[in-house]
């Protein structure tokens, strides 16, 4: 990245040089002039009136998205169970209204004619395609995400190893809360490029699977019995789908069966809660009835 | 600015909670002299003349008891609190001479609890088992309330359902089981136990029709004059509405609002409509009954370990605090301190029937705003 942008400089500066040295033959005062020049287009331009309205449109849009935000954090308390369809929402409003913000701005204050647009639309490809490749790349893979849709925000991915609840999608990172309440950014680019494993994809709950270790001589009906009920007494529990229980046999070191208990928690925040709910009172109920 | 408009919402959002105290307000100001209380009592009738609006339901029960005839089916009675389950298998006494009402009040434990119990209350002899042997082939008609009082939501809780749904299937040639139960705990043992598939014959209790309701609510206001005082929730562009009105047309808009709010409230159910009733009464001067219409409160803001809570005493109707800790899986110094919680939001209150232990039961006067809250925050897909 420095390379690119120092390279970029370099070239620069020497057409500078060049172009001064074939204008005059005092080349110090010629470029003395040229800058005098740029800064007084420049005020031309942009003069301090046009800068100060520009700043205040971009606060104002700043806080018209913060109050847009707030609005969604009430929406989200009052109809939770709709939580995930109000959040997803939410990105793509932002990056629209900066959008619009950033083209009235534009449109507005500088009045851009065909040729510019073509012009700073050149010039501009050709410095970012230099200086800010992969900004480019994550801006353009947040778009993907936001429209391509392969997770949302509420939904559980797993991204790299990193595995947790999607909290934003920005235009340039996503961030992931992670089981052990870490914040992660994640590069769009690099989502983009990966394999993303989505756990509830848009729902509220999701499956949970309970490994429960167990010698390999037990009662299967006894543990079956056990393991359902601790399923579906957990609190956590979305009783509207079914409680599968899975046995499987290992013997790599020790010989074990491996109990699986496929259920649906119904929130997918209460993942954890539920997986340690079961796990706690399968586990006591094992040991009452001398399993263990 | 950004915090005005945001004290001016959280003021919306939060307006509920201060209706929770108007309501509470209402119902401790008010004196309200015992005669015109006992009209508004929600004691389960006993006379079949009595019995209003469940006429349908009455005729469904003597379907089944023919059909048991030919089949065995025993029948499964699926209410809400307050829907007047209690009421309708009194006045269903006609069928059979032999016409046992088995009243649970308190959760079993045990096979043998159980069968105790069907003994003293059917008073035997002997006992239940061996009386069940001799019993002449259809002859008997046994009503067993509240079946979800025979689970405990833990491991193992279940199994005295098991063996009472064996012992049911067992003697349906001699006995007419007759089965009450609460329509939450019915939509979750059906859902994780499939309930449902034991029973062939299955009555759900229906919304009493709102012309109804407001005709048993006048007949028990009978003799008195009501009159309607302003809501306290009123905007202030209604209030500039009605302020040209005359005092007749005040009363009638007044009015509108209560019956509108009480149906509401009531949502069919006319026990529900009844609470409304009484705790909107804001005082009684001679023969004149003044009524305050007002907002129940939202617990929009209740955490989740108070909802759970909620949830797990209410499918099984009542839970004490030793049974909350073992289907919670707490400690029961946890148990006992959301209890107090609750009981501080009045979200539950204590059984008055329960005797030998305290248990807990959902305040009926919030049970719709707490089942609404079931669905959203809790995600189930239960349906009244």
């Amino acid at each position: 990245m420095l390379k690119k942008i120092f390279v970029f400089g370099i070239a620069l500066c020497a057409s500078l040089v060049g172009y001064s040295q074939t204008q005059d033959d005092n080349p110090v005062k010629a470029v003395t002039d040229n800058v005098e020049s740029i800064f007084d287009k420049l005020y031309e331009v942009l003069p301090p009136t046009k800068i100060f309205s520009i700043i205040l449109v971009l606060i104002f849009t700043w806080l018209v998205i913060r109050a847009i935000s707030w609005g969604f954090d009430i929406l989200v308390k009052r109809f939770n169970k709709h939580r995930l369809r109000i959040l997803r929402i939410r990105p793509i409003i932002n990056v629209l209204i900066w959008i619009i913000t950033i083209i009235t701005l534009v449109v507005i204050f500088f009045d851009p004619s065909t040729t510019t647009l073509a012009t700073i639309f050149g010039s501009s490809a050709l410095a970012l395609g230099f200086a800010a490749q992969d900004i480019l790349k994550n801006i353009f893979g947040g778009f993907l995400i936001l429209f391509d849709r392969p997770f949302q925000i509420g939904d559980r991915i797993n991204v790299k190893g990193n595995y947790g609840e999607v909290k934003n999608i920005g235009i340039r990172n996503t961030l992931i809360n992670t089981l052990d309440d870490n914040n992660i950014t994640i590069p769009n680019s690099a989502i983009v490029s990966e394999n993303v494993s989505n756990a509830n994809a848009g729902a509220l709950d999701c499956m949970v699977v309970v490994n429960l270790w167990l010698p390999i001589n037990i009662d299967v009906k006894k543990i079956r019995k056990i393991a359902f009920e601790a399923a579906t007494t957990s609190p956590y529990l979305n009783i509207d789908k079914p409680v599968n229980i899975l046995f499987f046999d290992h013997f790599d070191k020790e010989p074990a069966t491996n109990v699986k208990v496929k259920a649906y928690v119904f929130d997918a925040r209460f993942e954890k809660a539920f997986e340690g709910d079961v796990t706690e009172a399968a586990k006591m109920a094992f040991r009452s009835q001398g399993i263990y | 600015m950004l915090q005005k408009l945001k004290a001016y919402f959280l003021n919306i959002f939060n307006a509920s909670d201060g209706l929770k105290s108007q309501v509470e307000e209402a119902i401790e100001e008010a004196e309200i002299p015992e005669e015109y209380s006992r009209r508004f009592d929600r004691q389960a009738i006993h006379n079949k003349a009595q019995l209003i609006g469940r006429e349908e339901e009455l005729e469904l029960i003597k379907k089944a008891f023919e059909s048991w005839k030919v089949n065995g089916n025993p029948l499964l009675i699926v209410s809400n609190p307050g829907e007047g389950v209690s009421s309708l298998i009194n006045a269903a006494s006609d069928i059979n001479p032999n016409y046992h009402i088995i009243e649970n009040t308190s959760n079993i434990k045990s096979r043998d609890q159980l069968l105790q119990k069907l003994g003293d209350q059917l008073r035997l002899e002997t006992d239940f088992e061996t009386w069940m042997n001799q019993a002449d082939e259809n002859k008997h008609v046994i009503v067993f309330e509240n079946i979800e009082r025979l689970f405990l939501r833990k491991i193992g809780g279940f199994s005295l359902m098991d063996d009472f749904l064996l012992l049911i299937h067992q003697s349906k040639k001699k006995v007419f089981w007759m089965l009450t139960i609460n329509q939450y705990s019915f939509y979750y043992l059906d859902q994780t136990k499939n309930l449902r598939s034991n029973f062939n014959s299955l009555i759900n209790l229906k919304k009493i029709d709102n012309e109804l309701i407001k005709e048993i609510l006048n007949k028990r206001n009978e003799t008195y004059e009501s009159i309607f005082l302003k809501p306290s929730f009123l905007t202030k562009r209604t209030l500039k509405n009605i302020a040209s009105k005359t005092d007749v047309e005040k009363q009638n808009y007044f009015k509108n609002q209560f019956v509108n709010k009480l149906l509401q409230f009531s949502n069919g159910n006319i026990s529900l409509a009844l609470l409304y009733w009484r705790s909107a009464v804001a005082r009684i001067s001679q023969k004149n009954v003044y009524l305050k219409t007002f907002q129940p409160p939202s617990f929009e803001s209740l955490g989740m370990e108070e909802l759970i809570t909620l949830e797990a005493i209410h499918v099984h109707k009542s839970l004490s605090a030793n049974e909350l800790r073992e289907v919670m899986r707490s400690s029961s110094q946890s148990s006992k301190l959301i209890l107090e919680r609750l009981l501080e939001k009045e979200l539950i209150k204590t059984c008055e029937y329960i005797e030998d232990e305290i248990e807990y039961e959902i305040n009926l006067f919030h049970y719709d705003a707490i089942i609404d809250l079931f669905k959203t925050k809790l995600n189930r897909s239960y349906h009244a």
